[in-house]
C-alpha cells in the first residue's frame, strides 16, 4: 500500500515537472517568434531607409545630369552658336550692294556661317535627346557623350565594347553609370590635360566593367593638392557604392590616369 | 504534555477561525471562472469594435463556457454523480470552435487542407472513443489528447507563419491572433500531461491528484482567458490588414 501511495507520488511528481518543462518550452516558442520578428521589423526599417537613400541618389543623379547637359549647352550656346551668329550678322551688315561681287562673297560667307550654326543648333538638339539615349542603353549614351567630346577637337576618344550587354537592362544602375563617366570627363576636361582617352565598357557574367584610360598629367592618389580636392572623385566612388560597385583609381603625376569601375549587372 | 480537551466552545472558536481560509480556498479553486467571465465582459464590451470579424463568435462561446462552468460548480449537470458527460461534450464544441477559427488564421492553403481533415478525423474518432472505448460517462481523454495536439500543431503553424510569410513591419503584440494562439497553446501544453495521466490517477482518489488538477485548471485557465482578454483589447488600435 506505502509502495503504491510512492509510486502515484513519484507520478504526481513527473506531471509537474513534466508540466512544468512543456511551459518553458511555450516561453521559449512564444519568445523567440517576438524576437525574431522584432529583428525582422528592424532589418525591413533599416531596408526602407536604403532604398529610400537610393532614390534621393538617384533623383540627384539625374538632376546633375540634367544640369550638365544645359551648363554644356549654356556654353556652347555662348561660345560657339552665339560667336557664329554675330559674325553671321556682322558679315551682313558690311555688305555693299554697289560692289557685286564683293557682295555676293559676303552674303555666300554669310550663308556659310548661317549653315554651321544650323548644324550646331542640331548638334545642340542631340544633347538635349542624350538623357533619353539611357533609355536605349548605356552603350549609345556613352557613345553620344564621346561624340560630343571628340566633337572639340581637343580629344581622340577610343571606344571599346567587350562581351554581350545582357538581355534585360537596369536603367537605375545604367543612369549611375553615365553619371559617373560624366565626372570622369569633367576632371579630364578640367585637371588632366589629355588630348587621348581610351574607354572599355565590358560586360561580363558578373556585371560591367567601364575603364576610362587618359594620358594626361596623373596626380598623387592619396595626396592631391588643396585646390583640386572636390567632390568629384568622392561622388563617384560614392555612387558606385551605393549600388553595390567597385572602383580602383591608378594614377601618378606625369603618368596619366586610369579609372576602373565595377558594378555588379544587371 | 499538555492534552487539549475539545469543548463545544473550542470547537466553536476553531471552526471561526478556520472558515474565512475554508471560504479562501473555495475562491482560488473557482479562480477561472473569474477569468472567463472577464474575458466574456471584455468581448461584450468591444463588441461594437470587433462585429466586422470573425471575433464576434467569440461572445456566444464564452457565454457557453461561462454556463458550463458554473454548472459544474452548482452540480446542474451531475449524472450518476459524475459530470464527465458534459465535459466530454464541451471539449468537443470547445475543439471544434477553436480549430476552425485558428484554421482561418492560417495562410498555407495546403496545411489548411490538411488540418481540414484531421479535424474531421479527429471529431470522428471523437466519437468512436465515447460510444465504444472509454464511453460517454467516462472522461474521454485520449480524445482530448488528440485535439490538444492538433491544436498546438495548429498554433505552431500559426507562428512558422507570422515569422516567415509577413512582407511589412509587424507588432505582434497588437496582433489579435498572436494572443490567442499563444493563449491556447500554453493552455494545451499545461493540461497535457495531465490529461495524459488521467485515466490512472483519477479513479484512486489520490488526493494530491485533485489538488494538482486545481492547480493547472487554474493555472491553464487563467493564461488562456487572460491571453483573450489581451487579444480583445486590441481591437482598439487595430488596421485590418493582418488580423
Amino acid at each position: 500500500m506505502f509502495y503504491m501511495f510512492q509510486q502515484d507520488q513519484q507520478f504526481i511528481s513527473l506531471i509537474i515537472a513534466g508540466t512544468i518543462m512543456l511551459l518553458l518550452l511555450g516561453v521559449f516558442i512564444v519568445s523567440f517568434l517576438f524576437f525574431y520578428q522584432r529583428k525582422h521589423n528592424n532589418h525591413l526599417l533599416e531596408k526602407e531607409i536604403l532604398e529610400s537613400q537610393f532614390q534621393q541618389i538617384l533623383l540627384q543623379t539625374q538632376m546633375e545630369i540634367r544640369e550638365q547637359t544645359m551648363q554644356t549647352i549654356g556654353a556652347d550656346l555662348h561660345d560657339n552658336i552665339g560667336q557664329l551668329l554675330s559674325l553671321t550678322s556682322l558679315t551682313l551688315n558690311s555688305v555693299k550692294l554697289e560692289d557685286a561681287e564683293k557682295a555676293q562673297h559676303k552674303i555666300d560667307t554669310a550663308l556659310d556661317l548661317t549653315m554651321r550654326s544650323i548644324k550646331e543648333m542640331r548638334l545642340l538638339g542631340k544633347l538635349l535627346q542624350g538623357e533619353q539615349l539611357i533609355g536605349l542603353g548605356l552603350c549609345e549614351a556613352i557613345r553620344h557623350e564621346i561624340n560630343w567630346m571628340e566633337k572639340s577637337g581637343q580629344y581622340m576618344v577610343n571606344y571599346d565594347i567587350e562581351g554581350e550587354q545582357p538581355a534585360q537592362n537596369n536603367p537605375d544602375k545604367d543612369l549611375i553609370l553615365f553619371r559617373i563617366l560624366q565626372e570622369v570627363f569633367n576632371n579630364i576636361i578640367k585637371h588632366s590635360k589629355a588630348k587621348e582617352i581610351s574607354i572599355k565598357l565590358a560586360y561580363d557574367e558578373q556585371g560591367v566593367r567601364l575603364q576610362v584610360i587618359d594620358n594626361g598629367t596623373g596626380f598623387e592618389v592619396n595626396n592631391l593638392p588643396d585646390d583640386q580636392k572636390g567632390m568629384g572623385l568622392l561622388n563617384i566612388q560614392k555612387r558606385a557604392e551605393i549600388v553595390g560597385g567597385e572602383i580602383f583609381i591608378q594614377s601618378q603625376p606625369g603618368e596619366g590616369t586610369c579609372i576602373d569601375i565595377f558594378i555588379p549587372y544587371p | 504534555m499538555e492534552v487539549q480537551v475539545w469543548t463545544t466552545a473550542n470547537y466553536a472558536h476553531q471552526i471561526q477561525l478556520a472558515e474565512p481560509l475554508i471560504n479562501f480556498y473555495r475562491m482560488l479553486v473557482y479562480l477561472y471562472l473569474v477569468f472567463e467571465s472577464g474575458a466574456l465582459l471584455t468581448a461584450l464590451f468591444q463588441y461594437s469594435k470587433m462585429k466586422r470579424t470573425s471575433y464576434r463568435y467569440f461572445v456566444p462561446y464564452l457565454l457557453f463556457i461561462v454556463i458550463y462552468e458554473m454548472g459544474t460548480i452548482y452540480n446542474w449537470f451531475s449524472v450518476r454523480h459524475s459530470n464527465h458527460w458534459v465535459s466530454n461534450i464541451t471539449m468537443i464544441i470547445s475543439f471544434i470552435f477553436y480549430s476552425i477559427f485558428l484554421l482561418q488564421l492560417l495562410q498555407t492553403d495546403s496545411i489548411r487542407k490538411w488540418i481540414k481533415r484531421a479535424i474531421i478525423l479527429s471529431i470522428f474518432c471523437s466519437l468512436i472513443n465515447m460510444i465504444f472505448i472509454q464511453g460517454f460517462w467516462k472522461l474521454d481523454t485520449i480524445t482530448i489528447l488528440l485535439q490538444f495536439g492538433i491544436i498546438i500543431y495548429i498554433t505552431c503553424i500559426y507562428f512558422y507563419e507570422l515569422m516567415n510569410y509577413s512582407t511589412q513591419t509587424l507588432l505582434v503584440v497588437r496582433l489579435p491572433g498572436f494572443w490567442l494562439n499563444t493563449g491556447l497553446l500554453f493552455f494545451c501544453l499545461a493540461q497535457f500531461l495531465f490529461f495524459s495521466a488521467f485515466a490512472y490517477m483519477a479513479y484512486k482518489n489520490n488526493y494530491e491528484y485533485h489538488l494538482l488538477f486545481s492547480v493547472i485548471s487554474n493555472v491553464s485557465n487563467a493564461i488562456l482567458y487572460s491571453c483573450l482578454i489581451v487579444c480583445f483589447i486590441c481591437f482598439n488600435k487595430i488596421s485590418n490588414s493582418y488580423l
